[in-house]
């Protein structure tokens, strides 16, 4: 009873009073979900105290921290072993007690969030083969100009957020999706669903218009074959006479008899 | 019969590889209601289907590929309109519709008098003249329930495409006609513009062979697909409704005016 009610208490005061100084404990290694350093982080307020016991706890972004004057505690230097893997400045500018902090997994990094660099390279050679083939099939008269207008706005998009991490960033935030490569997914997602969906609403109309033309052929078809017959006999423009000719033209039901 | 012959009137005949049967189609409507032009439109079959029916002496309308029956029945809808007939009837090619029938129909349809302004036949008034498959029973049965609803007039046999229409009809059709599965859809139209329905009892064939456009493993998905058409087509935006005087539509084209006169010159 006392353990569920403390947290609860913790809670009720925490919220109004933002209290300053309460002390907040990890319970998971892992680099996501409850329990987790980065998780702890968030929902400790400014001041708070973060313990941390024995294990390795990777650490993305650290800014929160920063902003929020949190102290980390570990289990002991030789216990507690803090990962940076977006760069592990914010680790020199909190106080910390009682932990290893090993060396970044991302040294090249120096940015604390977005994507890796390799995604990103990966990700700006993509768009930007992208964006040339379809320059390339503007060129060779493959693709309409207002189709390629469309892609090519899609593909710099997607050009420009492989390259400015901030955006994606930003657009992570408004989506609330916590990972800046599932933004990017999502926006791709909506985007090709927007874009067959145009291509939907392309093809009725062209088989509309197909179908207007077809019968339209189909029309005149017929009434060349009616007149061909009509010459044939000799009757020019008057009214079939010819076993063949008789119904191919519309006779009304007095010339029929 | 002095005031009818003064009404030009079309059989309509929708044919998709209907070779072996079309030209007996078009010779029973010559036979039967010899009041009636025929044509026959030959919806890009692979077959011999439209030679047969032009050797019958049909109109034939050859589309360049297959438009399903929606577009063909258009075709002929077209072709009435421009050749300013004032009567024109769907008999399909398959056999399966009796141009005995025909006179029946164009006794109950408005051509100057005040009854329907299309006609058609239905084969579950009484007996269908053939054992009907359980599925299109079944389809049958929801269209007419939903489709009564909705006119609020008795529709017993929606699926049936053996409908006879007078010059409104006909102006409606040639403007706007549903694509796949068009005969339930059809019906709303007409309704929607306000024109009337007239059901009489038909007997009907058994297909002869080939296959119905409404088969089985089929009839389930036409059901979610024209009750969806219905759905959608209570709200579709619709070309502007045909006039209550319907009769001299301007803006038929200076085509078919030339071809008036050229069959009277
Ligand atoms: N199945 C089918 N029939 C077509 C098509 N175009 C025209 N038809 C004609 O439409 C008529 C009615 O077709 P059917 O499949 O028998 O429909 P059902 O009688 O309502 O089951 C027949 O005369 C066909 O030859 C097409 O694309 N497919
Ligand atoms: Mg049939």
């Amino acid at each position: 009873m006392r353990r569920l009610l403390l947290p609860l208490t913790t809670l009720a005061l925490a919220a109004p009073a933002a209290a300053w100084g309460e002390t907040l404990e990890v319970t998971s290694e892992s680099e996501t979900g409850t329990g987790s350093l980065g998780t702890t982080i968030l929902e400790a307020g400014p001041g708070d105290t973060i313990k941390i016991p024995p294990g390795e706890y990777p650490l993305t972004n650290g800014d929160t921290l920063v902003e929020q004057g949190n102290r980390l505690v570990g289990a002991g230097e030789d216990e507690t072993t803090i990962i940076p893997t977006g760069g592990g400045e914010a680790l020199d500018q909190v106080t910390v007690s009682g932990v290893t902090e090993a060396a970044p997994v991302n040294p090249e990094s120096d940015d604390d969030s977005g994507l890796d660099t390799k995604v990103q390279i990966v990700a700006l050679i993509g768009t930007l083969a992208l964006f040339i083939l379809v320059l390339d099939l503007v060129r060779r008269r493959r693709l309409a100009e207002r189709y390629a207008l469309l892609w090519m706005l899609a593909s710099a998009a997607l050009l420009v957020l492989a390259i400015w991490r901030g955006g994606l960033d930003a657009i992570a935030d408004l989506l609330g999706v916590a990972e800046p490569a599932n933004a990017i997914f999502i926006l791709a997602f909506g985007v090709a669903f927007l874009l067959l969906l145009n291509f939907s609403v392309v093809t009725t109309r062209l088989s509309e218009e197909t179908k207007i033309l077809a019968q339209e052929s189909a029309r005149l078809e017929q009434e060349l074959r009616a007149a061909r017959g009509e010459l044939a006999t000799g009757n020019g423009a008057s009214a079939p006479v010819a076993e063949q000719g008789e119904h191919q033209r519309p006779v009304s039901a007095q010339d029929e008899t | 019969m002095p005031e009818s012959t003064e009404l030009r009137r079309l059989a309509i005949v929708p044919a998709y590889n209907e070779q072996g049967m079309v030209g007996r189609v078009v010779r029973d409507i010559r036979r039967q209601a010899p009041g009636f032009d025929v044509l026959v439109v030959d919806d890009g079959s692979t077959d011999a289907t439209g030679a047969e029916a032009e050797a019958e002496g049909a109109a034939v309308i050859r589309h360049p590929y297959n438009l399903g029956i929606g577009g063909a029945v258009q075709s002929g809808y077209k072709y009435a309109l421009r050749g300013e007939y004032d009567v024109a009837v769907q008999v399909d090619g398959d056999g399966q519709h009796k141009p005995e029938y025909l006179p029946e129909m164009l006794a109950a349809l408005k051509t100057g008098g005040d009854e329907a302004d299309m006609v058609y036949g239905s084969r579950f008034r009484g007996d269908p003249g053939y054992p009907v498959p359980i599925g299109r029973r079944v389809g049958n049965m929801i269209f007419s329930v939903v489709l009564s609803a909705i006119t609020r007039q008795r529709i017993t046999d929606p699926t049936s495409g053996f409908r006879m229409t007078n010059r409104r009809g006909i102006e409606l059709f040639a403007r706007d006609y549903p694509h796949d599965y068009p005969e339930v859809e059809a019906l709303l139209m007409l309704h929607a513009h306000h024109l009337r329905i007239h059901e009489v009892h038909v007997r009907m064939n058994a297909r002869g062979f080939g296959r119905s456009s409404i088969d089985y493993p089929r009839s389930a998905y036409y059901m979610v697909k024209v009750l969806l058409a219905l759905f959608v087509g209570l709200f579709r935006r619709r070309p502007t409704p045909v006039e209550a005087t319907g009769e001299d539509e301007p803006g038929i084209g200076a085509a078919a005016i030339a071809e008036g006169e050229r069959v009277q010159g």
